[in-house]
């Protein structure tokens, strides 16, 4: 598929901090592209860089084959933004805010009804078509903040942080809104600091740390950058301090803690780990309440390729 | 696309509660509040003649241009009573208090008067302001003697329609910087443009700049969406400080709405160029606008009617700067003076005010990108 933006050696300095430096890659037509990291990790100026909203020290950025500039409007009109910060008028109800936005790229009044309709069905606010935003939940609002972003059906989508502080059904719809806009063939570039969201949704993630990529690929590619294999805990009522000891001595084990009756283990790559662990603990006849395990997650490689977590 | 952006603008305008009530509830409540305070101000303050007395000697009589002026102010204007007296019955009278000072030409002109009152600052400020033409005068005469009466005539003539017209009344100048307050206010609707086009200023304006829509053009129907809003406030004020509270603006109507309507665009580019002044709030913007708006209407003499003639005494540059100003005098000279000479004055100074401001607006606007958003 061919590469519908393309930016190469971008740099972007805020007086003396380097927002931005030597970011290059490229977005697939019709891919989802999610920008993951921290927050001041520079996903944001990324965002509005490639908008052409702010200036840029060095580097170029091209979209759908053309130089991304304040005045190219060809390739405006086929993007669309959702603002990390809700951008709708007050005294608009929904179904006007929607239409407004939406009638700034489509002339044709039916097709532009017909639009917002679909955007309001895809962001569930159908049964709040004439609230007033202030009358609206923050859930219910980024919901509109999509719909507005979204309704002219663009051709590419930029999602900066669409899903910050919103309720748990409300994230959900969100995310399924934009897996369905995907669907329907719109490239979308997603930045969030919630890996969660970025493994369910994208397709490919650069992940980000202070204005430079230290990592790219897909969910699969990324994980298997990290050294671990995989993370058990396991309830334990009681445990003594020389057993706690015999663990770390098992196979592929890199890591043991005790805490509040939980034991948590981290091992390296290696096979069979689950199999030893469950046989040492027959061996020793250690009882236990609960036993689980799980992969390792993009929080992981994050933290083994910069030494701090995502979300710090 | 032009009617979209239009029609949404004036929607969204006219529903934003605080701007409607900032410029047009606000100077209703106050146009109001001035009509109450101020109904029985002129009637107490009707014009009854000052009762003064001229000391009758030789010099007064060879001063045949005061002598003239003197006749004038007492017989045709109606402002002086006045009784023609040798100096001792001139001091016993003012010693009965029969009049409120008497006028003695020496070398001099000198009023003698027994106590402080506006009767008495009237009277010497007649000898102040002969003083001043007389030496107009007299510059004159030394060059070219045969204009000298001409000008004398005219001057007199000037000076005595200035102080003497019988609708002069003290409380419509208040009236006049309210209007003037009001166009400024206009700058609400400037700031409030600006703030929605602008990438820095909004995330509105950021996803505006976002859309295939020109930033200029957008911003064109929107401050053309402002003026209209703002014009039409600036219309039912007007009507009804004039058909409801019986205020006299005189009858050149066209002069007034012409005024009227560039002061509303003076009050917009005044806001535009406050909203571009700094990356604070709408709120915080709309903070300096009414403080600036409400110091310069304090200037034009809105709550003090003396700071108007203070200013433009001792700092007439900021009296030739300040718009409510300008629209204040610019209505005042539609009322008191037959030629629209001041009036156009004034009107042009507005008109530069505004160019300025769009032309500044102008410079800062044509920034595409921006270092920080």
């Amino acid at each position: 598929m061919k590469n519908v933006i393309e930016v190469k050696k971008l740099n972007k300095k805020y007086k003396n901090l380097q927002a931005v430096q030597d970011l290059s890659f490229e977005v697939k037509e019709k891919e989802i592209l999610g920008l993951l990291g921290p927050n001041g990790s520079g996903k944001t100026t990324t965002i509005n860089c490639l908008l052409s909203l702010l200036n840029f020290d060095s580097g170029s950025i091209n979209i759908l084959g053309k130089e991304m500039t304040p005045d190219a409007y060809d390739i405006k009109s086929k993007i669309g933004v959702v603002f990390q910060d809700v951008a709708v008028f007050e005294e608009l109800t929904v179904i006007e805010n929607i239409t407004y936005f939406c009638g700034l790229y489509i002339k044709d009044k039916k097709i532009r009804n017909r639009y917002v309709e679909e955007a309001i069905d895809l962001v569930g606010l159908n049964d709040f078509k004439d609230f007033y935003p202030k009358k609206l939940s923050g859930g219910l609002l980024r919901r509109l903040n999509i719909a507005c972003g979204i309704a002219h059906k663009p051709s590419i989508i930029f999602l900066d942080e669409p899903t910050v502080a919103v309720d748990p059904q409300s994230r959900n719809n969100i995310l399924e809104g934009i897996k369905k806009l995907n669907k329907e063939g719109a490239t979308i570039i997603y930045t969030t600091h919630y890996m969660e969201e970025v493994e369910i949704l994208c397709d490919r993630i650069i992940i980000l740390d202070k204005g430079i990529i230290i990592a790219s690929g897909t969910s699969k590619e990324l994980k298997e950058l990290t050294s671990i294999e995989e993370k058990v805990t396991i309830e334990i009522d009681d445990l003594k301090q020389e057993i706690i000891e015999e663990f770390k001595k098992l196979k592929n084990v890199e890591n043991v803690s005790y805490d509040s009756k939980l034991l948590y283990i981290t091992y390296k790559k290696g096979k069979d780990n689950l199999i030893n662990l469950i046989e040492f603990m027959k061996t020793k006849k250690i009882k236990y309440n609960k036993f689980f395990s799980e992969l390792p997650t993009l929080n992981d490689v994050f933290l083994e390729l910069t030494g701090k977590e995502l979300r710090d | 696309m032009f009617f979209h952006i239009f029609i949404n603008k004036l929607k969204i305008l006219l529903k934003n509660k605080s701007m409607i009530f900032w410029t047009l509830f606000f100077p209703l409540a106050l146009a109001t509040f001035f009509y109450l305070a101020f109904s029985n101000i002129d009637s107490n303050e009707k014009f009854t003649e000052i009762d003064i007395a001229i000391v009758d000697n030789e010099q007064f009589q060879n001063n045949v241009d005061f002598k003239h002026l003197m006749a004038s102010l007492s017989n045709e204007e109606n402002i002086f009573n006045t009784d023609y007296v040798n100096i001792d019955v001139a001091k016993k009278l003012l010693e009965d208090n029969r009049i409120k000072g008497y006028i003695l030409v020496e070398d001099e002109i000198n009023v003698y008067i027994k106590e402080n009152g506006i009767s008495q600052t009237i009277i010497k400020s007649v000898i102040d302001n002969f003083y001043q033409i007389n030496s107009a005068v007299n510059h004159i005469f030394i060059e070219k003697q045969e204009i000298t009466n001409i000008i004398l005539a005219d001057l007199n003539q000037n000076y005595f329609n200035d102080i003497s017209n019988d609708k002069i009344s003290s409380t419509v100048t208040y009236f006049y910087t309210l209007i003037g307050m009001v166009c400024l206010y206009g700058g609400f609707f400037g700031v409030n443009a600006l703030n929605e086009s602008e990438s820095n200023l909004s995330k509105r304006a950021a996803r505006l700049n976002v859309s295939p829509i020109h930033k200029l053009k957008f911003l064109l129907i929107s401050l053309l969406v402002a003026f209209i809003i703002q014009y039409m406030e600036t219309l039912i004020l007007l009507s009804y400080v004039v058909y409801i509270l019986k205020v006299d603006f005189g009858n050149q109507i066209l002069p007034i709405i012409i005024l009227t309507a560039n002061g509303t665009i003076a009050g917009i580019s005044f806001g535009a160029i406050v909203g571009l002044s700094n990356k604070g709030s709408e709120n915080t913007k709309t903070g300096i606008l009414v403080s600036v708006t409400m110091l310069l209407s304090f200037l034009a003499g809105m709550m003090i009617g003396d700071i108007k003639y203070l200013i433009e005494k001792n700092i007439p540059l900021l009296a030739k700067i300040n718009p409510v100003n300008m629209i204040t005098d610019a209505l005042y000279s539609l009322y008191y003076y037959n030629n629209l000479d001041k009036y156009f004055s004034n009107l042009f100074s507005l008109i530069i005010f505004s160019f300025i401001m769009i032309t500044v607006s102008y410079i800062i606007l044509r920034r595409k990108k921006y270092d920080s958003i």
